[in-house]
């Protein structure tokens, strides 16, 4: 008995660890966006005034956009723990986007099968993207970094391409035609923004975090990662569980841009699925890349993101700061003894002062 | 297509690449996985654009954009060196926060969401046969030998190669493992500065939105590629840069559609990368030396 009680008091330790990480993460992106907006000479107070009263009118928008960085999220926190970083987020979410929007607008299916043969194909398709990378880096040890931003300027290319001739819907621009109604993810409530997709990527969410945590398949991605000497000598494979969490982050990043077709734009649209992908690394690193994690600070990335248009419109704060403002807090996250070494450095100046003002 | 045109682009496309990649070279061989030369690029690139324009004078845009670039790669390390960041991850925020911060810029500047007004270029040569080149060509010429020199025939080379090779051992000699790390870096981002400007103000006369459109990475893969040898390199990018003249012609020439000329440097890339390992790494790169914990 005393010895769960203490099992169950260092998990709920690590667990509220990792919470207090998820919210130093959001107060730090907050405190960097309005040091940025205040650089860029708009009062913070105001434009974060801006920002969540947009982002609460348009809560539907909201919980659509978390719906795919919650699956962006995911495509980067899994394969992380095994060691990789899915770099190819960007590709897998546009190629999944378009493979959904095809089988959704080109193949006859009954309702209920449909939508679930589109979500497969897109599974299928990111987790294909991811498997280059993955096996490139596991067979000649190329940067997954450097193969995944090659795969995805080839995928973006080639989607351009395959959206404005071979699967082109439309005559006005390069986007596929239509989903049928079978294939399509019903919506919350009528007229609403966001779709039952969420719980889709809620539920992988609470799977993953299972799997990871609880599985003895999680334990191996997790200890190929920490120890990938210690992990082989014990009979792990490292190199397919590297493989398979990423080919399993592809997937997630693929569905990403197939919930977004079947529940909300129900085309694919070219560059449309821009950035969702590397907004994805945000997400997951600001949720230490704990998969329930990612379901929060995916909220909080989607509320900047709706919250930005409004901002960008009323004042001259361009949507993009967003982008600098992701990347500034990943890297702070990352720099773990950054602080220490400003104060450090603080702190022996400050004894150096006091030895000459002794001396004196 | 003329042998001399296609040359000629070659050179121009090769050039900002070969500047990057030896800066990519200076800083690997000290133990540092610079993936931030992306933003490295596109900050000098927006920096020289942005001097250039407010003084009238490219030469003072290029000086600018060298010590932008330096200050980026230094930055660059203090994250990575002082706050121990993972190499990788740091060096891809860093690049996010160039692309979001010269975006945002070039809308307050010039204001516009794409490109920023003509700027005057770099000096220009008119060379027989070749065209005309920027000046950064001989530049690159002067900066290939330099860097030769400095890593084979100095002794800072030396120690910057031993302390990305193994820099416990190098500090147990007395060598200042921080020092030559960030000397190390400084001199990649006065090369990534070189190389970006020369994107900016030595051809384009344009600062375009995320105009570097992943040359930082390219240029780190024609460092691997290459082997980390500075001769090698100069090959390795300028095969980049005739693919991409290549591209480029063949787009007005041939009835292929335009996405699959514009998809062969990355294409290439991806598969050279398949042929050639990266087994000429130096041994301590990506790991960042803490003294006593190695």
């Amino acid at each position: 008995m005393i010895k769960i009680s203490n099992n169950t008091k260092e998990k709920l330790k690590w667990q509220l660890l990792d919470l207090m990480y998820i919210a130093i993460s959001i107060v730090l992106a907050l405190v960097v966006g309005g040091i940025f907006m205040a650089i860029l000479g708009c009062d913070p107070i105001e434009g974060y005034w801006i920002i969540f009263s947009k982002a609460f009118s348009s809560f539907g928008q909201v919980l659509r956009r978390s719906t795919v960085y919650i699956l962006t999220g995911l495509a980067v926190a899994i394969p992380i723990k095994t060691g990789a970083f899915n770099m190819g987020g960007e590709g897998q979410v546009a190629a999944g986007a378009l493979a959904a929007a095809v089988i959704g607008s080109a193949i006859a299916l009954p309702m209920g099968i449909h939508p679930v043969v589109c979500m497969l194909g897109a599974l299928v398709v990111g987790g294909v993207l991811a498997f280059i990378s993955a096996f490139m880096k596991v067979k000649f040890g190329s940067s997954e970094v450097v193969t995944g931003i090659m795969v995805n300027y080839i995928v973006m290319y080639v989607i351009q391409y395959l959206s404005m001739y071979t699967f082109r819907g439309s005559a006005n621009s390069a986007q596929t035609a239509e989903v049928f109604e079978t294939a399509k993810i019903a919506r919350a409530y009528p007229g609403s923004q966001w779709s039952y997709g969420l719980f889709i990527s809620i539920g992988l969410c609470l799977f993953f975090a299972f799997m990871i945590n609880r599985t003895r398949l999680g334990l191996e991605m997790k200890s190929a990662g920490l120890n990938p000497l210690a992990s082989r000598y014990q009979g792990v494979n490292t190199k397919t569980m590297s493989v398979l969490a990423m080919v399993i982050g592809g997937a997630m990043a693929g569905l990403g841009g197939a919930v977004e077709v079947l529940g909300g734009r129900y085309l694919y649209l070219d560059t449309y699925f821009a950035s969702f992908g590397y907004d994805g690394i945000a997400v997951s690193y600001m949720a230490a890349n704990n998969p329930i994690g990612v379901i929060i600070t995916a909220f909080i990335i989607s509320v900047l993101k709706v919250g930005a248009v409004a901002l960008d419109r009323q004042t001259n704060v361009s949507i993009h700061y967003i982008t600098a403002l992701q990347g500034l807090i990943i890297t702070l996250l990352v720099s773990p003894y950054l602080v220490r070494a400003v104060l450090e450095r603080l702190r022996r100046r400050k004894r150096e002062a006091e030895l000459v003002a002794n001396e004196m | 297509m003329e042998l001399s045109t296609l040359v000629s682009s070659m050179l121009r496309l090769g050039v900002p690449l070969l500047l990057a990649s030896l800066g990519v070279l200076v800083s690997a061989k000290s133990g540092i996985v610079n993936m931030g030369m992306e933003g490295n690029m596109l900050w000098s690139a927006f920096v020289a654009a942005y001097v250039t324009d407010l003084t009238g004078s490219p030469l003072v845009g290029l000086l600018a954009a060298v010590i932008g670039g330096m200050l980026y790669s230094l930055l660059m390390g203090f994250f990575i060196i002082k706050g121990r960041g993972n190499h990788v991850v740091c060096g891809l925020g860093l690049n996010f926060v160039i692309i979001g911060a010269t975006t945002v810029l070039l809308s307050v500047i010039w204001n516009s969401s794409g490109y920023s007004t003509p700027i005057k270029r770099l000096p220009q040569l008119d060379l027989p046969w070749l065209g005309q080149q920027s000046m950064n060509l001989i530049v690159a010429v002067i900066a290939v030998f330099a860097v030769w020199f400095l890593l084979s025939k100095m002794n800072v080379g030396l120690r910057i190669r031993s302390v990305g090779e193994h820099p416990a051992a190098a500090d147990s000699v007395g060598v200042d493992v921080v020092k030559y790390q960030f000397l190390a870096l400084a001199i990649a981002g006065i090369l990534g500065g070189l190389g970006g400007a020369e994107l900016s103000i030595g051809q384009m006369g344009y600062f375009i939105k995320q105009m570097t459109a992943s040359k930082g990475f390219l240029a780190y893969s024609a460092v691997i590629f290459a082997g980390y040898n500075p001769f090698i390199v100069v090959a390795t990018t300028m095969f980049l840069g005739l693919l991409d003249a290549f591209q480029m012609r063949a787009q007005t020439m041939f009835n292929i559609p335009g996405q699959f000329l514009l998809v062969l440097p990355y294409l290439v890339t991806l598969l050279a990368l398949i042929g050639v390992g990266d087994t000429k790494r130096p041994k301590a790169a990506g790991k960042t030396y803490v003294r006593g914990n190695f």
